[in-house]
């Protein structure tokens, strides 16, 4: 079920965080476009249509929560992973029931991230 | 008295009968004398009066024999023989000079043909008829002389003309006797000048006036207006003047006499009258004298003779008065007496104790007030017909019999308490003093009793309560203790149980010395500013030393109040070390709670970073290209380094026990709680605004700071949740104070909660303040704690739906280190049993050799060095077991020294000590590799206790 050249979104406000995220997903030949802000992200959204979204949780500005309502506004099969650093539930709780597909809890490896592709993908 | 009083009437009575006596008969002898003397006067004045009148008389005859002589002489005048006639004139003119003014020769048709006079003017008169003139008539008529009434003529000149008929020898003559009328011949004569001369024989108050027969007035140089008026025809204008006429009436008969005339509104006059006979007519001359001119001589004399018996009376008035004065001082003397002695009457009478006056041999009772009868109970007959012995308990009869008899002392009062038998038969207590007095001749006693059975009473009330305030203060659950002139002047039980002192001991010692240094200044500061009378509280917590040393937290109430006549502090002591340690773990409790709020955003950072180094790692791993591979690893690195700098910040909130006090900046602690929670506040939109002035460092425990602030921006990060907001950092200083506001954008504070907020579990977080926001309800409450424990304060200024602004100010100088490392507890120092082997470098010399002195009195050898490349050699060419070294020097600074030093043996001990007390430098020297740091100046002990912790 390996799928290569998904168009991936990457948001984050931990510059390190997005970044490496974004490196590790394109090892495997996917196209990956990063962001720092959840405003922007959207920007980028409307412009172009993602297969997979990789969205923090908590940023300044518009956070995860607000940013997956607006992508499934405009994209009712949009597919929104939620990256968290956070250590309670509250907040993934709040993501999933705004639209959210699944969660990745951070740190991270890469097999996680794989198997998170994966399990989007699959809902199909 | 009062018969002096009347005796006093009569005589006055007598005295003023006598003065009317004596003035009357003055005054009838001054009225005899005075009659005598106007008729004395009179009669003399009579005699000028005749005198005159006889002059007068005189001067007419003399001028009227002159002229008849003159006539006889020439019996015939020629009419016409005007020379010879001029020449006779001119003799007669002559003769009668200064009385006669003209001489007139009128013809026998009465034509003036010819005058004489010394005024040319009268020529013109020649030629004039004068026959109807009396003077031309009558002599013709008649041929007589005569002598005219008196005329005015013009000018005012009175004159009387005297006129002589003359004739010639009938042509005819056929008779012997046959004489023809000539004319007459006639001259006039000056009434005025007469007058004059008249008046001026007589004394100036005189006057004198001249009336003829019919009552007219001639003269009267006073009055000129009445001339040639009648007296009797004019009497209602002469009334005026004038009460009766009788003397003019007596000189009208041409008598001659005295008389007094009445003149209205002014004196009397004294008058004396004489007739003057001129030919056929009668004057009447009266010389006139104001009666008082003659009787004022009296006057004087009167007054001599009224001013002896006056001098007399005044004399007589003076010693009487004198009397009386002595009489009055003797009434009020009598009057006095009398009032005081119906005072001490009134006194023996009314006074609240009971009087007895007894007999000092018989025992009887002579006299006795109403408050005896009432204290015994008897009445006034019955007492006194008692002897005093009665009225005390039998078995005492000794003992009374002492107070009432010879026993009694004559000069002092003597005091005794005795039971006292009423006559009902109860026993009352009676304080008795008694004296031995004279009273007419007899021995008394006299005695004032009484009843003190009340006073015992209320004695033995205040004896109770005083021992039921002795057991509350002396078993109080408080320590009490009462300082006075900086020692303790009294203390209860608990308060020697929580000294630890004996009373002996604690009365010794000054109660500066029960204080914990860090204490003691404020505790005296205020103990003073206190005794000054200036507002100081009344209740705060301190810390007391105990005799072992021990610290006891003690929450303090003193109150001033007069202890033995002077000013005292009275002190009320509760233990709350339990308290204290409560609530130490209480804050302790918050600050696990205000971290365990902070560990979920901190886990949320770590988790961040941890996934940037995971990650970075794995691409690493992964990668085949060294500039990536290398890139990761500098990731990782990084994101270590940022991990590292949250825990080190993180240490703030972890230190709880024996936190040192430091001089610190306290917006270090400020930014390493911002350092922690920015993206925290980032991730909940609150926009941070740091204005960070530059501010004095003050001596303080920087961890409770960072609590404090930590609650200021959490509370101020959930006030603007969810929807986020502005919070504005300002730290500045504001004169003595440092300022530090947080001022947040959020909800505000509602207004029930406003004035608690700083009250424990007040809050609107958690499940106190039923919200999904975490809060115990002890942040603010700590924190004001902590605040209040710098003596500073925090302020609030909030408003609901616009935010709110906490003012956290902090007095630097009561926070300033006041030889703070010289009252830093010196644990005891253990003797260091080897012998060291030291370096010391410093540039000040007299710190080198005092320093060595006590080095080596420890028995350690030292080498010094005043400067830092100089002690490198020495450090370079011996070995040494301990480098002790200064910081600022000047070729080779202590840093420098250090670094070298390590070089050479990286095992080397390093005590720096230093002068600064910036925390950068001390850093720095620990940096450096120095073990140790002392702050300039400390104590000796304090350098061999860091010495035996290092070196050993």
């Amino acid at each position: 079920m390996n799928q290569k050249n998904l168009k991936i979104l990457v948001v984050d406000d931990e510059e390190v965080v997005a970044e490496v995220l974004g490196k590790l997903i394109e090892i495997d030949g996917h196209n990956v476009t990063v962001t720092l802000e959840g405003k922007k992200a959207l920007e980028i959204y409307q412009k172009d249509k993602f297969d997979i979204v990789f969205t923090d949780i908590s940023m300044p500005g518009m956070n995860g929560v607000d940013l997956t309502r607006r992508i499934l506004e405009l994209d009712n099969n949009a597919k929104i992973v939620a990256v968290t650093g956070h250590i309670g539930t509250q907040e993934v709780e709040k993501i999933l029931n705004a639209g959210a597909k699944t969660f990745l809890k951070k740190p991270f490896t890469k097999k996680e991230i794989d198997y998170k592709i994966e399990e989007v993908l699959r809902i199909d | 008295m009062k018969i002096r009083l009347k005796q006093n009437h009569f005589f006055w009575a007598i005295m003023f009968g006598l003065l009317i006596f004596i003035l009357g008969l003055i005054y009838h002898i001054y009225q005899v004398n005075k009659f005598q003397l106007a008729q004395l006067y009179n009669q003399q004045q009579l005699n000028l009066a005749q005198e005159m009148a006889l002059n007068l008389e005189g001067l007419f005859d003399e001028a009227l024999r002159d002229l008849k002589a003159y006539l006889s002489n020439n019996p015939f005048v020629k009419a016409g023989d005007l020379r010879e006639c001029e020449y006779e004139m001119g003799l007669v003119s002559n003769k009668m000079k200064g009385v006669t003014t003209s001489l007139m020769r009128l013809d026998k048709n009465g034509v003036l043909i010819h005058i004489f006079s010394e005024d040319e003017k009268q020529k013109k008169l020649i030629g004039k008829d004068y026959r109807r003139e009396s003077y031309f008539e009558e002599p013709k008529t008649t041929g007589r002389p005569f002598i005219s009434n008196v005329v005015l003529e013009e000018g005012g000149k009175k004159r009387v003309y005297i006129s002589v008929p003359l004739y010639k020898e009938a042509v005819s003559s056929s008779t012997p006797s046959a004489r023809e009328f000539a004319g007459v011949f006639a001259f006039s004569i000056d009434l005025n000048t007469i007058t004059n001369q008249l008046l001026s024989r007589l004394q100036k108050v005189r006057n004198f006036w001249i009336m003829d027969d019919e009552g007219n007035l001639l003269v009267q140089p006073k009055h000129p207006e009445m001339e040639f008026r009648n007296i009797f025809r004019n009497q209602g204008e002469c009334q005026r003047c004038h009460g009766s006429f009788e003397i003019q009436e007596r000189m009208v008969k041409g008598e001659s006499g005295t008389g007094e005339s009445c003149v209205k509104g002014s004196q009397k006059n004294l008058v004396a009258f004489a007739p003057v006979n001129l030919g056929e007519k009668r004057w009447s001359l009266a010389v006139v004298t104001p009666a008082f001119e003659v009787t004022h001589i009296l006057g004087s004399t009167l007054i001599l003779m009224l001013i002896i018996p006056i001098w007399f009376l005044i004399g007589f008035l003076y010693i009487l008065q004198t009397n009386k004065k002595k009489a009055k001082a003797e009434i009020e003397h009598w009057r006095k007496e009398k009032e005081m002695s119906e005072k001490y009457e009134n006194l023996f009478r009314e006074a609240k104790d009971a009087i007895l006056v007894t007999d000092c041999e018989s025992g009887y009772i002579l006299e006795a007030n109403p408050e005896a009868f009432k204290l015994t109970g008897y009445s006034r007959e019955e007492l006194l017909n008692m002897k005093v012995w009665k009225l005390f308990p039998e078995d005492k009869i000794e003992e009374t019999s002492k107070i009432f008899s010879q026993g009694c002392p004559e000069e002092k009062r003597k005091f005794s308490q005795l039971s006292l038998v009423r006559k009902d038969g109860a026993q009352v207590l009676v304080e008795v003093s008694s004296k031995l007095v004279d009273y007419e001749g007899k021995k008394v006693v006299q005695t004032i009793a009484r009843d003190i059975t009340e006073r015992k009473k209320a004695e033995k009330a205040l004896k109770e309560s005083e021992e039921k305030y002795r057991n509350l203060v002396q078993f109080a659950h408080d320590a009490i203790c009462i300082i006075q002139d900086d020692h303790i002047k009294f203390a209860n039980q608990k308060f020697l149980d929580l000294s630890g002192y004996s009373w002996e001991e604690l009365k010794e010692v000054d109660f500066k010395e029960l204080v914990a240094p860090e204490h003691r200044e404020m505790v005296v500061d205020r103990y003073y500013r206190r005794q000054k009378g200036e507002k100081v509280p009344e209740r705060y917590e301190l810390t007391l030393l105990t005799r072992n040393g021990e610290r006891r937290e003690v929450d303090l109430s003193v109150s001033l109040v007069e202890y033995q006549g002077k000013m005292a502090s009275y002190c009320f002591l509760r233990d709350v070390t339990q308290n204290k340690k409560l609530q130490q773990q209480l804050i302790q409790t918050e600050k696990l709670a205000a971290v365990g709020t902070l560990a979920y955003g901190i886990a949320h950072e770590f988790n961040n970073i941890l996934a940037g180094m995971m990650a970075n790692a794995e691409l690493g791993l992964i990668s085949k290209e060294h500039e990536q591979i290398k890139e990761c690893f500098e990731t990782i690195v990084e994101s270590s380094q940022r991990a590292s700098s949250i825990t080190n910040n993180l240490l703030a909130f972890a230190r709880q026990k024996n936190a040192k006090k430091e001089l610190v900046d306290i917006t270090e602690p400020l930014k390493s709680v911002l350092s922690v929670t920015r993206r925290e506040l980032e991730k909940h939109n609150v926009e941070l605004i740091e204005k960070f002035k530059s501010i004095p460092k003050i001596y303080c425990d920087s961890g409770q700071f960072s609590e404090v602030f930590l609650n200021m921006i959490t509370n101020a990060r959930d006030a603007m949740y969810p929807k986020g907001g502005t919070l504005t950092i300002q730290v500045e200083s504001a004169g003595d104070c440092i300022r530090i506001i947080f001022k947040d954008t959020g909800c505000g504070i509602p207004e029930e909660i406003k004035s608690k907020i700083f009250e424990p579990f007040v809050t609107t977080k958690g499940v106190l303040g039923k919200s999904d926001i975490p809060g115990t309800g002890l942040g603010l409450f700590l924190s004001y704690g902590i605040i209040d424990g710098y003596q500073g304060k925090i302020e609030v200024e909030t408003k609901v739906g616009r935010g709110t602004r906490f003012t956290i100010l902090i007095p630097v100088s009561k926070n300033l280190p006041r030889d703070f490392l010289l009252e830093t507890r010196i644990e005891s120092t253990k003797e260091i049993e080897k012998k060291l082997k030291i370096l010391l470098v410093d540039d000040e010399s007299p710190i080198c050799s005092s320093l060595k002195k006590f080095l080596e009195s420890k028995g350690h050898l030292v080498a010094t060095s005043l400067r830092g490349k100089e002690g490198l050699e020495l450090f370079k060419k011996d070995k040494f077991d301990l480098v002790l070294s200064d910081i600022t020097m000047p070729d080779m600074d202590g840093i420098e020294l250090i670094k070298k030093v390590k070089e050479k043996d990286p095992q080397a001990k390093i005590i720096v000590i230093t002068g600064h007390i910036q925390k950068e430098k001390e850093e720095k020297a620990r940096e450096a590799g120095a073990d140790e740091v002392l702050i300039k100046p400390f104590k000796n002990e304090l350098l061999y206790q860091a010495i035996s912790k290092v070196a050993i």
